[in-house]
């Protein structure tokens, strides 16, 4: 039997090794990409101090679910023109407040000494998770969508507030009268000048690369319109006394009128009222503070010392004083009383101004309507216009403003539930070796059967039955040229058993076998038929191939003997070749052979 | 016994090297040749991967880059290279019609360069990459164009290149100067218009001589300081100039119209500084009827901002009323200024009242100048401005496009590595031939 050489084995069997290894690697590879998840995770962080109370910057409740609302999605999906639906997106999404490792240190060393640890994380792990039918480029480009779009959605929201609407659209309606539409244009124009003026000089100065300007040039052109072209609109108005409805507008100023004074008598009697209180409360309070300042001494003594450090450590509380608080509003009320007179005055102005009789013709009224109309419609379009500006910048502003307050502090990156790639190739390398084993057993097996069932166990050479089974395979085709027979007989085998004994014939048959292997090539078909003979099939082997090769065995047989007299092998060998005798069936070469020897 | 084994390997190793030198020098043509094919062969190949390889990378050179922030403050948002105006100039430069903006997007793909898996805990692994690549891929493309990949990426990337810096750098300052007089604007307020003009174009060119007061723009010859020099020269001796000759020569377009108009401003203004007088004066009486023993103040020793000892004292009502008086007084006082600038006006116009048509030809003609230099000198400043930007495109965003060396497109490193296989393979097969021959020539 075969040696136990487990290189050999695995030699034979390197293709399937390799084919299995890689058959598995790629059917993992395959069923595991179709369970795939990519969880795309960034890091945003709240950088302003309110934070860490859990505050946004209004002093509410920080609400960081806010980064699923619907605005933040839909802003997301119009942006980068998914098809997906809000709610898929959403349940994707998650969210995850994160301590650093000091402050989980903290945390844990507060929380072991029994005290209540306050502080909120400021810092957020977000996180957006698809299946493998989406790419992990997909989960990275909407998951910085949603940031991006959740950092502007708060500066719009706690940061910088909306700007007010555009009513100057509305001015040029129908429905108002020439002066009323005058009115709004005016008060549109007020109300945007006081918007960009309390936001300060750092929201005046700020550059806005959207619309190339700063705030301040859209600030100077408001004024100008104000200034320049909307009072040549009054001018037109007052002087030729345009109306659509003059009755209906000095009944509405009538009522502005009476309601002035109404106002006015409010204000006055409120402003009466705070001032009585204000010195009932003053007279009783000097009286208490008096009794005190008496009894111990003097008045300092009863201010409570620290107070105020201790209140600025925690919320800062308005401890405006009453007294002061009264004073403030009695201020307040005695100046709109006061401003309130000034507008009664004005809509007087105005109802005098419509009662008097108008010198124009009709023809030129009419003429001033038309240039009114037209003024207003050009003054509206400018408005307009430097509103769309305005609206650009304050988004730009607004964005800026959001980012200064919450940021990302990673780039977005993709990690996925599981590396295919390496475990694949790990399963490649474990099947190579699982299938080396299997190669090996299979192949330790097919060398015990071979050796059982069709091996001559005295020679080692294939046996008489695998020598029939070779030739009934040949036999189904005729055979190539130059395919030669071979055949060696040991005549004297009795003298030889007798002279060394059985054994001693064994090792003489074995001996010859083994030359035979030595001489022959390796692709040489090489069979003990028994009785001492042997068979020996060669493709490709013309007559002086065979020759040559039998010659080499006799020649080799031959040094044995001279080597070892007492020995005295006696071979018979014969040969038949295809071509040269024109014999193309193996059972026809084979007993030609047989004749011959 | 091992001994004997390990003898004999050598021995076989020697004879095996001695066979394949042998084999070696009797076909080096041959395997020169074989070398050679190969490598060019796998030349190539690398050449065309590489190109289907090739990919755009944005590279971030400013400051706030590494907070994730664009030059404004506001947050970088890379994914907007894949915006419908991006890819709508990409298919113009291209000249692709039959492809909309929306599909060119589809076929890219945008991710950040170096970018670390983050640990949550570990604020030291948290990173902002500043370069980003972008992937074409044209596999998925259902219209289909005649453009090399690495083309195509190079126009992505100057296309977004243009937008950023478009949209989030100074891009020049717009303000809107009328080519031509107004018919129906007063010359006194042509003049407040084109004043403001300037002073907004100053206020720029005071940022932007700031920022950049030695470049020289190749096209305009203009540095931003030189510019300035000119408006300011326009300000402080063309403009008021013409505001002189039009008030003391009382030139108006339609003077009865105008004295109007500012009579209405007078009564509005009028109105307005009444409203700031009576809140002055409310507040002063407040002042002088607070009662100072109903709030005590103490004295708080503390520093100003010169860093010397200040005695402070705690606020009480009567600051706040005295601050806010103050602003009342402030306010009162501007809308004053404004009412006698008006009036000051009004009384110019009212002295005269007719003009010669001289006199309306040259306050014409002097706005008509302003205005010319005025535009003159916007242009110039947008211009030198583009110049500027243009040289310091580089320095927001950086493009570059993979494998446009030809090292780097052949694959330099891989073809080395790969030619080293290729002697061993050609000498494998020399041998082998040889042993092949020897066979042959013996049978």
């Amino acid at each position: 039997m075969k040696k136990f050489d487990i290189l050999r084995y695995i030699k034979k069997g390197k293709y399937w090794i390799v084919l299995a290894s890689l058959v598995a690697g790629m059917l993992f590879y395959f069923i595991q990409s179709q369970k795939q998840t990519y969880v795309a995770r960034t890091m945003i962080e709240y950088t302003y101090h309110e934070a860490a109370e859990g505050k946004n910057p209004r002093g509410e409740d920080l609400d960081v679910s806010e980064v699923k609302s619907t605005t933040v999605l839909q802003r997301t999906i119009s942006q980068l023109n998914l098809s997906e639906s809000i709610d898929s997106i959403r349940s994707a999404l998650s969210y995850q407040g994160v301590l650093s490792s000091d402050e989980s240190s903290v945390k844990s060393a507060m929380l072991a000494e029994g005290k209540e640890y306050t502080k909120q994380p400021t810092r957020y792990l977000v996180t957006y998770t698809v299946d493998s039918s989406k790419s992990s480029e997909y989960a990275n480009s909407v998951l910085d969508a949603v940031v991006s779009n959740y950092i502007t959605y708060f500066g719009e929201k706690y940061v910088s507030t909306h700007i007010i609407p555009n009513n100057a659209a509305a001015a040029v309606e129908e429905a108002y009268d020439y002066l009323e539409k005058a009115d709004l244009m005016n008060s549109h124009i007020e109300a945007i000048l006081d918007y960009m003026d309390g936001k300060g000089d750092s929201f005046l100065s700020f550059r806005c690369a959207s619309i190339d300007c700063t705030f301040q040039v859209l600030y100077d052109q408001y004024e100008f319109i104000k200034d320049h072209d909307l009072p040549y609109v009054y001018v037109d108005i007052l002087d030729s006394k345009i109306s659509n409805d003059l009755e209906l507008l000095l009944a509405a100023y009538r009522q502005r009128v009476e309601n002035g004074h109404v106002e006015i008598n409010y204000n006055s009697n409120a402003a009466a009222g705070i001032h009585e209180t204000m010195d009932q409360f003053s007279k009783k309070n000097k009286e208490s503070i008096g009794k005190a300042a008496d009894s111990v001494g003097n008045s300092y003594s009863y201010i409570l010392q620290n107070v105020y450090e201790n209140e600025r450590e925690n919320v800062i509380v308005d401890r405006t004083t009453t007294y002061d608080r009264l004073i403030d509003e009695y201020t307040n009320y005695l100046i709109s009383a006061s401003n309130v007179e000034v507008d009664v005055n004005y809509y007087n102005y105005i109802i005098n101004t419509f009662r008097s009789k108008s010198t124009q013709t009709s023809e030129e009224k009419k003429a001033t309507k038309e240039r009114i109309t037209h003024s207003l419609q050009g003054i509206s379009e400018k408005l307009d216009s430097l509103y769309q500006k305005l609206l650009l910048g304050v988004n730009e502003y607004n964005a800026e403003r959001g980012s200064s307050k919450l940021r990302m502090r990673t780039n977005v990156s993709v990690i996925e539930s599981m590396n295919i790639r390496r475990y694949a190739i790990i399963i490649v390398f474990v099947f190579g070796v699982l299938m080396s084993g299997v190669i090996i057993v299979i192949g330790r097996v097919s060398d015990f059967v071979e050796y059982t069932f069709w091996t001559d166990h005295v020679t080692g050479l294939p046996n008489r039955r695998r020598c029939d089974q070779y030739i009934d395979e040949m036999s189904k085709n005729m055979l190539q040229e130059n395919f030669a027979c071979i055949m060696l007989k040991l005549l004297n085998i009795r003298e030889i058993n007798s002279q060394f004994g059985r054994e001693g014939g064994n090792q003489i048959l074995s001996m010859i076998a083994e030359t035979q292997k030595n001489v022959m090539p390796q692709e040489a078909a090489l069979f003990y038929n028994g009785n001492e003979t042997f068979i020996c099939f060669v493709e490709q082997c013309n007559l002086d191939r065979a020759t040559h090769l039998l010659n080499g065995i006799t020649q080799q047989i031959n040094a044995i003997n001279d080597e070892r007299k007492e020995l005295n092998i006696q071979l018979k060998t014969a040969m038949t070749e295809s071509t040269s005798e024109k014999v193309f069936n193996i059972r026809a070469i084979l007993s030609s052979t047989f004749k011959k020897l | 016994m091992s001994k004997k084994r390990g003898k004999k390997t050598y021995v076989s190793l020697l004879a095996e090297l001695e066979r394949t030198l042998k084999a070696l020098k009797r076909y080096w043509f041959l395997a020169l040749l074989l070398v050679t094919v190969l490598s060019a062969g796998t030349a190539g190949l690398f050449y065309k991967s590489s190109a289907d390889d090739a990919f755009l990378k944005l590279t971030y050179n400013y400051e706030n880059a590494v907070y994730g922030l664009l030059p404004n403050g506001a947050k970088l948002d890379t994914y907007l290279v894949m915006s419908d105006e991006v890819m709508q100039n990409v298919l113009k430069r291209a000249c692709i019609t039959d492809m909309s903006p929306r599909e060119l997007s589809s076929l890219l793909s945008v991710t950040p360069m170096n970018s670390h898996t983050f640990s949550p805990e570990n604020t030291a692994s948290y990173y902002i990459s500043t370069s980003y690549m972008v992937i074409l891929d044209e596999g998925k493309a259902q219209t289909k164009y005649r453009i090399p990949r690495r083309s195509m990426l190079n126009l992505i990337g100057n296309a977004y290149q243009d937008y950023f810096i478009q949209h989030y750098t100074d891009d020049g300052i717009s303000i809107e100067i009328p080519p031509a007089r107004e018919t129906d604007r007063e010359y006194e307020e042509e003049y407040e218009y084109l004043s403001m003009c300037a002073k907004e174009l100053l206020s720029y060119l005071n940022s932007k001589s700031n920022y950049a007061n030695s470049f020289v723009s190749e096209s305009t010859g203009l540095s931003f300081p030189v510019i300035r020099q000119e408006l300011n020269n326009l300000l402080n001796v063309s403009l008021p100039d013409c505001r002189a000759f039009i008030l003391e020569q009382g030139v108006a377009f339609n003077r009865s119209r105008y004295i109007a108009k500012i009579n209405y401003l007078l009564n509005d203004m009028n109105r307005n500084y009444e409203k700031g007088k009576n809140a002055f004066d409310i507040r002063g009486e407040v002042i002088q009827g607070y009662d100072g023993e109903m709030v005590s103040t103490v004295l708080i020793p503390t520093e100003d901002t010169k860093e010397k000892f200040y005695m402070s004292k705690t606020q009480t009502g009567v600051d706040y009323l005295a601050l806010d008086r103050s602003t009342s007084a402030i306010n009162t006082s501007r809308v004053k200024r404004e009412i006698e600038k008006q009036e000051n006006i009004r009384t110019h116009m009212q002295l005269v009242s007719e003009n010669s048509s001289a006199d309306t030809d040259k306050a014409g003609a002097l706005l008509d100048r302003i205005r010319a230099e005025l535009s003159r000198l916007l242009k110039a400043t947008n211009q030198t401005n583009t110049d500027f930007n243009q040289q310091k495109a580089g320095e927001y965003v950086k493009i570059s496009v993979s494998g446009n060396g030809l090292m780097e497109a052949i694959g330099g490193k891989k073809i080395l590595a790969a030619g080293f296989v290729f002697v061993v393979v050609a000498i494998l097969f020399v041998r082998k031939l040889s042993m092949w021959k020897e066979k042959h020539e013996k049978v």
